[in-house]
């Protein structure tokens, strides 16, 4: 469904791709592993279409993103992705519930129809007491999992995360990724996850290896 | 240099484009602050120099000197041409050792004329104004003779026929200060200083605030380090002591350049020889460390706070809850100053209302209350803005932008703040100023022209002056006056008479009938009344017939007269243009001794105003020494007036600009260290467009909600002092149009910084933390 073909990308004299290729089916979970420095941030935000490698192909179904305007990337973004960062990056003045709410609303979801999904997803996540509080005043954890939330809430296609629980604890860690990887494959969503922790990697379908700017099964 | 100040340096260099651009508006904002703030020191020792010019070219007169011998006769004659004040000094006699005053090489002879370079010009161009001064310009004055490089001065040389009367004079130069010039200045400093240096004051803070997240992380991290409390400290002092000794040298140079362009362009109302305001370089070094000094404590200071408290960076500060109460003084304010504006409105047209102390001490408070409300009332207007754009049917832009403006920190409201008394005051005092303008020249249909000739040649010329043609003419001559024989007021309506003379009024019934707007059906051409006041009748103010006064005749000889028994009452007479409550009515049109010197000559002139120009040059051709007045055109006044409309304009305006450049620079920084909640947003597929229009939200919601706050206040506020006054019939909108420019120039700021917030790319750098 997406494929990244031959990404070479440099940060001026720094090598961050080179010719790096990986794919994602339907509903399949890819982890990419690798140690720090080795691209996998960069990979995974050329296949979000965040990054234009320098050269390569990313594409969706068909369609090469590489070859999208900005506009249209931010509608492909909005409409079929979803994101998780490693610090939970939840607008601070709305509370859980409205930051949840936020991709509905973006793609014109009805306003009832967006109160009964978040509903549902904050009671999925167990995060219905903290639902009305702003991001500051929510533990690490609660916040990403509203942010895993958030992600998910407008059955994207694929939803791309970076690190995802590397600022939490190991407990933490797995309930979040658990909650994922079941909210994904009940859309089947596809998940492409970045870590460098194997106890994460291992709950992944399919592991990417990335050394140097390259990619490898 | 020590390890901290090469740690400083390094931060300052290391600091990326972003800590480049804090550092150079720092240096700005300490600039401007320096070039104003030595400005307001400067000022008062131009104004001195320009009284000590004034007192300098002063003529002593003999009976004060001391001693000396008289070595000249003059006349001072305070003409003005236009508005502008032209003095003359008119010279005769002038002995060979007389000591000519500053700026001339010697005395002009009789038929020259030695005048400042700006009066040079018009007496070449305007033959008006020539007619006024007898004789050819020989030399100019230089500048040590003049008050300022625009001044209209002359000397002229008469002969002594010309000057008949004039006074003896042993030279020049009195030894006190001209406390009259040095007086018209006296508010100039200290409004400068109010208008100005408060708004470069919050702008300094502003950019000493800039990137504060940035640093307090920064001097966390060395702190984590190990470095000692102290030691951050000094680099932070380093720190900002570098931005502030740049800035004040900087600001030396802004002030070099500004000085002379103000020194010449009026801007403050006046202008001066800028070498008076030069500085050297003893005044920049003491500058430069000034600076130094200060700001770098200010440095120290400011991080102290953020030291002993190391989370405070991390953790969001609750900011305090908008409380209705903020409300209530804005809200009395206005009541107070309300009544005062409705009255007049309700009031029948044309009537004058008046008020009592009590009335006037309340309104005077409401405007107080009102202003210090418009302060208060910031955060909860500013929540109320918030709360209706967070409206939850709102647009998405709109919502988050009231979301994020309900916490909008105290800093922003700050600024807000000092934006919102800079319009406040320019709308309050461009009614203040409405009213001193009307006080020194109201707006009249005609004007009453006064000229008193005693120095003229010839009693022949005073008839031929008071022949000149105008709308009416009357005389008024008094008779002579005895001081009085002992203390204590006159007993008697004759002993007033004697101890303050009789006023003898000449002109025709025709005439007087119009004078004082009412018919006149005893008055008989050649006939001679006591004229007096009705609301005096009867009492020791009114004229007693048959009292004996003495007048001087053409040729100077004692006249007797004795007045008449037929009394004319008139309703107010005193508030007519005679200006005389009590005396002697002669209907004729020559008075009944001829043309003496003390008959002074009465003239209403109609508009416009060029017409009184023109009537002077008439007037001052015949005779040159004639002290020519204009009732209702006082000159003092009107320079004063100028003076605090161009101080406060100025001041205002340079303030605003600087509480702008700070409210920008502010909203700048702070979308800065937000970019990467845009960034988040932006992930999300949110469009530019949503995004932008949120951030202009975000900035000129609170704006307009704040200035137009202010500028309701303020035209209210204006209006009711007019209407206090009495002076402005209706409505005066020119508070309006002073407000609504700087406003303007806010909200233009407003959306600019809301343009250039959102940068368009998303950057992966922007996706990390640090
Ligand atoms: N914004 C950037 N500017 C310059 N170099 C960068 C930037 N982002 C990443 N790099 C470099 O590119 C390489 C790959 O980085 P990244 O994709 O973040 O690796 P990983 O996520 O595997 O740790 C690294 O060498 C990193 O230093
Ligand atoms: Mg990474």
């Amino acid at each position: 469904m997406l494929s990244a073909e031959n990404l070479t990308l440099s940060y001026g004299n720094t090598v961050a791709l080179a010719n790096a290729s990986a794919t994602v089916r339907r509903g399949e979970v890819v982890a990419l592993v690798g140690p720090s420095g080795s691209g996998k941030s960069t990979m995974l935000y050329c296949m979000a279409g965040l990054l234009r490698p320098d050269s390569g192909k990313v594409v969706l179904d068909g369609v090469d993103l590489t070859k999208l305007d900005d506009d249209s990337r931010s509608d492909l973004r909005r409409r079929d992705f979803g994101f998780v960062f490693q610090f939970a990056e939840l607008v601070p003045e709305l509370s859980l519930r409205e930051n949840i709410e936020l991709p509905l609303e973006l793609n014109g979801v009805g306003r009832r129809e967006r109160r009964a999904r978040v509903q549902e997803l904050l009671h999925e996540l167990g995060i219905e007491e903290q639902a009305d509080r702003r991001p500051a005043k929510v533990s690490g954890g609660q916040a990403q999992r509203a942010a895993v939330a958030r992600a998910i809430a407008h059955r994207p296609r694929v939803i791309f995360a970076d690190e995802p629980t590397g600022a939490l604890d190991s407990q933490n860690s797995l309930v979040v990724l658990d909650a994922l990887i079941k909210l994904a494959s009940m859309d089947d969503t596809a998940v492409v996850l970045v870590t460098h922790d194997p106890q994460v990697a291992d709950r992944a379908h399919r592991t990417v290896h990335m050394r140097d700017g390259t990619a490898g099964l | 240099m020590s390890g901290n100040a090469r740690l400083a340096v390094r931060l300052v260099r290391g600091g990326g484009v972003a800590g480049i651009v804090r550092l150079a508006l720092m240096i700005v904002g300490v600039a401007v602050g320096v070039a104003v703030g030595t400005l307001v020191v400067v000022l008062p020792s131009i104004l001195d120099d320009r009284a000590d010019r004034s007192s300098a070219r002063l003529p002593v007169p003999t009976v004060a000197a001391g001693g000396r011998p008289t070595t000249f006769l003059f006349a001072l004659v305070d003409d003005s041409w236009h508005g502008e004040r032209f003095s003359r000094v008119l010279l005769a006699q002038v002995d060979a050792a007389a000591e000519p005053p500053p700026g001339l090489e010697r005395f002009p002879a009789p038929g020259e004329i030695v005048a400042s370079p700006a009066a040079a010009e018009l007496l070449a161009t305007e033959p008006g104004l020539a007619a006024r001064v007898p004789g050819r310009v020989v030399a100019e004055i230089t500048p040590a003779g003049l008050l300022d490089p625009d001044e209209l001065f002359a000397y002229v040389g008469l002969t002594p026929e010309q000057l008949q009367d004039g006074s003896e004079a042993s030279g020049f130069g009195v030894g006190f200060q001209d406390d009259m010039v040095r007086e018209l200045f006296d508010g100039v400093p200290r409004e400068l200083a109010v208008l100005v240096l408060a708004p470069a004051a919050i702008y300094l803070i502003v950019c000493g605030r800039l990137a504060a997240a940035t640093r307090a992380r920064r001097y966390a991290a060395l702190r984590l380090l190990g470095m000692r409390r102290g030691a951050v400290l000094r680099v932070a002092a380093t720190e900002a002591a570098i931005a502030g000794g740049l800035g004040g040298l900087l600001g030396v140079f802004l002030y070099s350049l500004l000085s002379p362009l103000l020194a010449r362009n009026h801007a403050l109302g006046f202008t001066w020889f800028p070498e008076v305001g030069a500085l050297d370089a003893l005044d920049t070094t003491a500058i430069v460390l000034v600076t130094v000094v200060l700001s770098g404590a200010v440095g120290a200071l400011g991080l102290r706070q953020s030291l002993s408290r190391p989370l405070a960076a991390r953790v969001s500060v609750e900011e305090p809850r908008a409380r209705w109460w903020l409300l209530v003084p804005l809200t009395v304010g206005l009541g107070l100053m309300l009544p005062v504006i409705v009255r007049p409105l309700t009031a029948p047209p044309g009537s004058r209302v008046v008020y009592s102390d009590t009335q006037v001490n309340l309104v005077l408070a409401g405007m107080v209350l009102a202003a210090v409300g418009v302060l208060l009332a910031m955060r909860p207007i500013v929540a109320a803005a918030a709360r209706v754009a967070a409206h939850p049917a709102a647009p998405l832009p709109l919502r988050l932008a009231g979301r994020r403006l309900s916490g909008a920190p105290a800093s922003v409201l700050r600024v807000l703040a000092g934006l919102a008394v800079l319009v406040l005051v320019g709308g309050v005092s461009a009614g203040v100023l409405r009213d001193d303008e009307l006080a020194a020249g109201p707006e009249v249909d005609a004007f009453t022209v006064t000229v008193d000739a005693h120095r003229a040649a010839s009693a022949e010329v005073r008839g031929r002056i008071a022949m000149l043609a105008a709308e009416h003419r009357w005389t008024v001559q008094y008779s002579e006056a005895s001081p009085p024989a002992g203390l204590g007021p006159p007993e008697s309506a004759a002993e007033r008479v004697a101890m303050f003379g009789l006023a003898m009024v000449t002109a025709p019934c025709t005439e007087i009938q119009v004078l004082i707007r009412a018919a006149l059906p005893s008055c008989r051409s050649g006939g001679q009344y006591r004229l007096v006041d009705a609301a005096l009748v009867g009492t020791a103010d009114e004229v007693p017939a048959g009292v004996t006064v003495t007048f001087e005749d053409e040729v100077g000889a004692k006249v007797s007269y004795r007045t008449p028994e037929a009394v004319l009452a008139v309703d107010g007479l005193e508030r007519s243009p005679l200006h005389v409550s009590s005396g002697v009515l002669v209907a004729a049109d020559r008075p009944l001794f001829g043309w003496g010197r003390d008959v002074t000559m009465h003239f209403v002139v109609a508009e416009p105003e060029s017409n009184v120009e023109e009537f002077k040059s008439a007037v001052l051709a015949l005779d040159p020494t004639a002290a020519v007045n204009v009732h209702m055109r006082n000159l003092g006044a009107m320079e004063a007036y100028r003076v605090h409309r161009g101080t406060i304009s100025t001041g205002v305006l340079v303030g605003f600009v600087l509480g702008a450049a700070a409210f920008v620079i502010s909203a700048v920084d702070r979308a800065i260290e937000r970019r990467r909640d845009v960034v988040s947003l932006l992930v999300l597929g949110m469009p530019l467009r949503t995004v932008r229009a949120s951030q202009l939200f975000q900035i000129v919601l609170p704006l307009l909600a704040v200035l137009a706050m202010a500028i309701g206040v303020g035209h209210l506020a204006g209006n009711a002092w007019l209407q206090l006054n009495g002076r402005h019939q209706g409505w005066y909108g020119g508070t309006l149009t002073t407000m609504l420019p700087l406003a303007g120039i806010g909200i233009a700021a407003g959306l600019g910084a809301g343009m250039i917030v959102v940068g368009r790319k998303i950057r992966a750098e922007d996706m990390r933390r640090e």
